[in-house]
């Protein structure tokens, strides 16, 4: 299976950053979401995803050496 | 400064930027289908007397820091020149006329500007690049430079290839082909196309143009359109910076106006990531979507096993796979090249300070 990276969830992936226990857990949540927020408004020029070796697809089963110099 | 971004928070800029471009880019390329016609697989390649090199031109602080362009022309760089379209009126301002523009963000109003934008009076009045240090001429006379910048993409449009995305706005279309710029056409992988309801099989459907991946701006993507399709090797970056100088004012960053909205301004300097550059012996400093750009960008080198020459000579983009090569270096090796040498005998690091 081609290895998929960018903007793509994987499986197992985590949803968050693991958090301390107590007060702690509460404010680093809330210090967090915080930040989500604010990541969430910083979106860059285009999205970018690449499956495997793969640069280009034409519609077809992956170009494997479109890739090769 | 923090020191970097975690895998969840990256995760949360690559969502927030499919968020933000994939509908607008579905609408765009709907509204662009008169005019696409010819695809990137139809482009012109280069003549064979520009050898098999070219540069990647983005359009960081670093080209007018370095003096990149007065460079390439006082050695006579005799390879070819892809640039991203931020970097555009900086060439012609400066004598250098690219071979390929690259285009790709779907951004309703900003990105006409960089062929010089004949409505820019009856735009809404912002900073956005006045307040940047990418190309200093933006930051002063932002009209006459608009005029100036109108006049020099409709003298020397015909001869520039533009390498558009179907996402741009129909206005940057309208603009090329008012300056009579050649159109060759790709659909920007967004997601998983082999997946059910793909945005980018979608985009493929209605188009039928071949997909390309972005790199996630458009300075990579001008790299890949030169790996990929060009078949140039190797291909030299430059303006590649992903980030600041030390001592930017974070005023003038790309991103200061959406982080001030979240940290007060005396608190405002932990929304950025401190890189100390090995090759420079500087810390530069970035904002988290440049960081996230930085870290595609190595994804894909590392992915594609293609290798990168970072010739920028400033900036963030280091790490595995990719190659700091003074530009002088890097042109002098395109130059010998057919002569029998080969640039990967000269990988001398870069210290430029």
């Amino acid at each position: 299976m081609a290895k998929l990276i960018g903007n793509y969830k994987m499986a197992g992936q985590p949803d968050a950053v693991p958090a301390a226990s107590g007060s702690e857990k509460k404010e680093e949540s809330t210090v967090a979401e915080f930040e989500r927020r604010a990541l969430e408004r910083l979106g860059g020029s285009i999205a970018f995803v690449m499956k495997g070796k793969n640069v280009l697809w034409s519609g077809t089963a992956p170009q494997k050496d479109v890739h090769k110099p | 400064m923090k020191t970097g971004l975690n895998e969840t928070e990256l995760e949360v800029i690559g969502q927030a930027t499919y968020k933000k471009t994939a509908d607008i880019g579905f609408r765009h390329a709907q509204e662009n289908l008169p005019y696409i016609k010819q695809s990137i697989l139809d482009v012109p390649r280069p003549m064979p007397a520009k050898g098999a090199s070219a540069i990647a031109m983005s359009a960081g602080p670093s080209l007018h820091r370095q003096f990149t362009i007065q460079r390439m022309i006082a050695h006579r760089y005799p390879g070819t020149v892809v640039v991203a379209d931020g970097a555009l009126g900086y060439c012609l301002r400066n004598g250098l006329v690219p071979d390929y523009v690259v285009t790709v963000d779907p951004h309703p109003s900003w990105i006409i500007r960089w062929f010089g934008d004949p409505d820019l009076a009856g735009r809404p009045d912002d900073d956005y690049f006045r307040r940047q240090d990418l190309d200093p001429a933006w930051n002063t006379h932002e009209r006459e430079r608009n005029e100036e910048l109108i006049n020099l993409v409709n003298e020397h449009g015909p001869r520039i290839k533009v390498i558009i995305a179907t996402c741009v706005s129909p206005n940057v279309t309208r603009r090329c082909l008012q300056a009579k710029m050649p159109l060759y056409w790709w659909n920007p992988i967004c997601d998983d196309y082999e997946e059910p309801g793909s945005h980018t099989r979608r985009l493929f459907e209605l188009t039928d143009m071949p997909c390309m991946v972005t790199g996630g701006n458009c300075g990579a993507s001008a790299w890949i359109f030169a790996k990929a399709i060009l078949h140039r090797d190797p291909v030299g970056m430059v303006g590649m910076d992903l980030g600041y100088a030390p001592g930017t004012p974070l005023k003038k960053t790309q991103y200061y106006h959406e982080l001030i909205k979240f940290y007060p301004e005396e608190r405002l300097q932990e929304a950025y990531i401190e890189m100390p550059n090995p090759h420079l012996g500087e810390t530069w400093y970035t904002d988290p979507t440049y960081y996230w750009y930085r870290r595609c960008f190595l994804q894909m080198v590392q992915q594609s096993g293609w290798t990168a020459y970072n010739c920028t000579e400033g900036g963030t983009l280091y790490g595995d796979g990719i190659e700091w090569i003074a530009l002088d270096e890097f042109i002098q090796s395109c130059s010998t090249k057919s002569l029998g040498n080969d640039i990967n005998q000269i990988r001398n690091p870069l210290h430029c300070s």
